[in-house]
């Protein structure tokens, strides 16, 4: 049996062994320099889609025509049927590889056949849903835009703010307005969100906002950080795409993103593919009912 | 005082890859999964830095990064780079230990990743409990089972203490 020294020293002499040569620290500052620059964007992405998540639980369902999507949410309900849009649209499973990108949909095949799916009992965070909103009475806009108007959008934000959190360098404006307020963030110069939604959330929202966990905390996604990595300010900022989401809205997004799409990635491609320029996208949640939308006014 | 990353990369960087290889397999796979897991902590350096352990969070990215990637390879890619010219760096372990790391390799997933963690990129086992993800008491209850596994497929003739233990009872009980 090998002692745990023979072990050590022949772990010691594996990690000796010549590796190609390590990429100069150069082309790491460069690539790290980028990719920070993308990190900022991706939490803008990650913010609205872990908006949606967790509001409710989600199963898409069809992919809508003239770049609209309609997708069923709701905590433990039982299946439920879609409206069906103005355009019969095909069935996500229709959906092929060329289809990934978002910006696409409005060009993509069509079929009559509809879908209903099995509502996830177990959403992004759990079957309860984060701060005691179960998706099926909450009503909810986020708001995405990009390019010039987003600082414009910003402007809007700022001027209506009831409240004004900075964290981390990043400022959340909070516009509360009795039932209903508006949480918004420029998370990059040319990327905006805005989530509104009930007061409750919103409240939730601020109080995450100022929270330790920073950045992703203000967005609910700091119950993401990776297991087993203590969580304190310096705590890494890296969610695990794998565990925040549920398998089955991983399989069904990536059947409609693309595989992969819940690697950091291809989330990166395949959501910002919906805003490669000057644009605006809304995602309403009404009831059981999930809209994205292009086009929306900023 | 904060982990100067320069030195820290000229340091860690050949163990990283040297480690990734042993867990994954590939060391073209390992070297870009390493490289990757650099840049991001690099970028976040201001907070990996500081931490208690970067090393478990480092292994922890690169680890993902490299099943990504190897999960993500196509039939055609394996089979183009299997028909590649080893690199003078494919080379098999070192001489003297291969029955050895061919014995590790034997091991259940799992228990591997936590002996190469453990001895080959020399990461203590909160680190490693940090870079799989687990909890400290399954690192080291894996690090033992893999030491009496290790024992069992080198040492013909190893008992395990449990073995021992029953066989004096039996010696007793006569």
């Amino acid at each position: 049996m090998p002692t745990i020294n023979e072990l050590q020293h022949a772990g010691n002499r594996a990690a000796a062994r010549a590796v190609p040569a390590a990429p100069p620290l150069t082309t790491i500052s460069e690539a790290a320099s980028k990719r920070s620059n993308r990190r900022h964007l991706l939490i803008g992405a990650l913010a609205s889609i872990g908006v949606l998540a967790v509001v409710a639980p989600l199963t898409v369902l069809r992919v809508g025509d003239g770049a609209t999507e309609v997708v069923a949410a709701g905590a433990g309900a039982a299946p439920t049927a879609v409206t069906q849009p103005a355009d019969p649209v095909a069935p996500l499973a229709g959906v092929s590889d060329s289809e990934s990108e978002p910006s696409e949909e409005s060009e993509t095949g069509s079929s009559d056949e509809s879908e209903t799916g099995t509502v996830a009992p177990h959403g992004l965070f759990g079957s309860e849903g984060l701060f005691g909103l179960d998706g099926q009475d909450s009503s909810l806009s986020v708001q995405i835009v990009r390019g010039d108007s987003a600082g414009q959008a910003a402007e809007r934000a700022a001027a209506d703010a009831d409240e004004v959190i900075e964290q981390d360098g990043i400022t959340v404006w909070i516009q509360a307005d009795g039932a209903e307020g508006t949480a918004s963030v420029l998370a990059e110069p040319d990327l905006f969100v805005a989530v509104t939604g009930p007061g409750e959330l919103i409240d939730a929202l601020a109080a995450a906002a100022t929270s330790q966990k920073e950045f992703l905390a203000p967005w609910f996604l700091a119950d993401a950080w990776p297991e087993g990595v203590p969580e304190s300010p310096h705590a890494p900022l890296i969610p695990n795409l794998d565990e925040m989401f549920s398998e089955d809205l991983k399989e069904r997004m990536e059947e409609r993103f693309g595989d992969g799409f819940f690697d950091e990635e291809g989330f990166e491609s395949g959501f910002l593919g919906w805003s490669d320029s000057d644009s605006c996208i809304s995602i309403e949640i009404g009831g059981s009912n999930l809209t994205f939308s292009e086009g929306c006014n900023p | 005082m904060p982990l100067d990353f320069e030195t820290w990369y000229k340091a860690e960087y050949p163990r990283l890859v040297n480690t990734l290889a042993m867990v994954v397999g590939g060391r073209a796979l390992a070297a870009d999964a390493a490289a990757e897991a650099c840049v991001r902590a690099l970028s976040r350096w201001d907070r990996v830095g500081r931490m208690e352990r970067p090393g478990g969070w480092v292994y922890r990215v690169a680890l993902n990064e490299a099943r990504r990637r190897a999960k993500r390879r196509t039939t055609e890619y394996r089979l183009l780079t299997e028909h590649l010219p080893l690199s003078p760096t494919s080379s098999p372990p070192v001489e003297g230990d291969v029955e050895l790391w061919a014995a590790v390799a034997e091991l259940p997933d799992r228990t591997r990743e936590v002996v190469v963690l453990r001895y080959v990129a020399d990461l203590t086992e909160p680190a490693i409990a940090d870079a799989l993800g687990i909890r400290r008491g399954s690192v080291a209850t894996l690090l033992r089972r893999a030491h009496s596994r290790l024992g069992e497929q080198l040492d013909p003739h190893h008992q395990t203490e449990e073995m021992q233990t029953e066989e004096l009872i039996h010696a007793d009980n006569q």
